[in-house]
């Protein structure tokens, strides 16, 4: 496993630096170099979300079954408001990140990726947080959107910019 | 002119005999890509194929091996994804794996006729008839039993 990682940290710090495509990791490499099963991790909120000009930080923990076993990803708690993360811990809801859908050929900056991806692309029907996913069922954007500012903006209803009706 | 060797120091190299993806996609789309697949091949030459479940090399080892060759061997599978037979077996040997490859998705099957399969068989073959998603119907699995037995 450790070598595997320390492959990993090589080359994620390879493309992070090369890759445009991978531009909104802002950050991914162990908490420090002598121990490589903690990582962390800082994502940009995708463009034309809510979520857009804020920062979320990500604790991964990598077994020791690695990549056999998929690694455990978990945001910071009570600093991402989505349906398929629990607010107050940070569990994130994704199935690649579970055991049943994890596949060794993936990695971290790949599963941040997918992370990512999910702020952008939320998955009503595996809920964590059941306010949001109903809003997001119902077709309720301008609200799903404001709801999550408002948790964003540490719950006061700070300055939202402007609502998008539609998405 | 006449030579006399004092000493001669033999050096070899060896590698896995696989056919890389390249060169069954070569087959499959004819000769015109040759010109291609020549460019292709200096690329690799800087990026190494590698497992794709521990990211060594193919002719390196599984990270619980030391020495790389017949004490680590690399198997090839039906779908042409190779790998350290360790790396698949330990992937396989997991509930969760559900006996498919985990670069496609597809069951993962050896593929016939690779010389360097041959003495995997017998071992992988117990872990994915047991590895099969209960899901299958009582007819593929007796397909697959049958096609391990001719193997």
């Amino acid at each position: 496993m450790g070598s595997r990682l320390a492959k990993e940290y090589v080359q994620t710090a390879k493309t992070l630096r090369n890759d445009p495509a991978f531009s909104h990791v802002l950050a991914l490499a162990p908490v420090s170099d002598d121990v490589l099963n903690k990582w962390e991790a800082t994502i940009e909120g995708p463009p034309q979300t809510a979520y857009y000009g804020y920062q979320f930080k990500l604790q991964i923990e990598v077994d020791q079954n690695y990549p056999i076993k998929p690694p455990w990803i978990c945001f910071e708690p009570q600093t991402v408001p989505h349906c398929n993360v629990d607010y107050d811990s940070g569990r994130i809801c994704l199935n690649l990140l579970d055991a049943d859908h994890w596949s060794p050929a993936w990695d971290l900056l790949h599963s941040i990726n997918a992370i990512w991806q999910l702020l952008a692309n939320p998955e009503p029907d595996s809920p964590l947080d059941i306010d949001l996913a109903c809003l997001f069922r119902t077709k309720d954007y301008c609200a799903h959107d404001s709801l999550v500012r408002y948790y964003l903006n540490g719950g006061s209803r700070g300055s939202t910019g402007p609502i998008r009706g539609t998405r | 002119m006449q030579l006399e060797f004092t000493r001669v120091y033999p050096v070899f190299s060896w590698s896995w005999d696989i056919r890389g993806d390249d060169q069954a996609a070569k087959e499959n789309e004819g000769q015109e890509h040759q010109h291609q697949h020549q460019h292709h091949k200096e690329d690799q030459q800087e990026e190494e194929e590698l497992c794709g479940i521990c990211r060594v090399s193919y002719n390196g080892t599984c990270p619980s091996c030391k020495f790389p060759g017949d004490d680590c061997p690399l198997v090839v599978g039906e779908c042409n994804h190779n790998f350290h037979v360790h790396c698949i077996q330990q992937w396989l040997d997991t509930a969760t794996a559900k006996g498919l490859c985990p670069m496609c998705r597809q069951p993962f099957s050896l593929k016939r006729g690779v010389a360097i399969n041959e003495c995997q068989m017998d071992r992988l073959a117990k872990l994915l008839i047991q590895s099969q998603p209960s899901g299958l119907s009582d007819d593929q699995d007796m397909m697959m039993e049958q096609e391990f037995v001719v193997r």
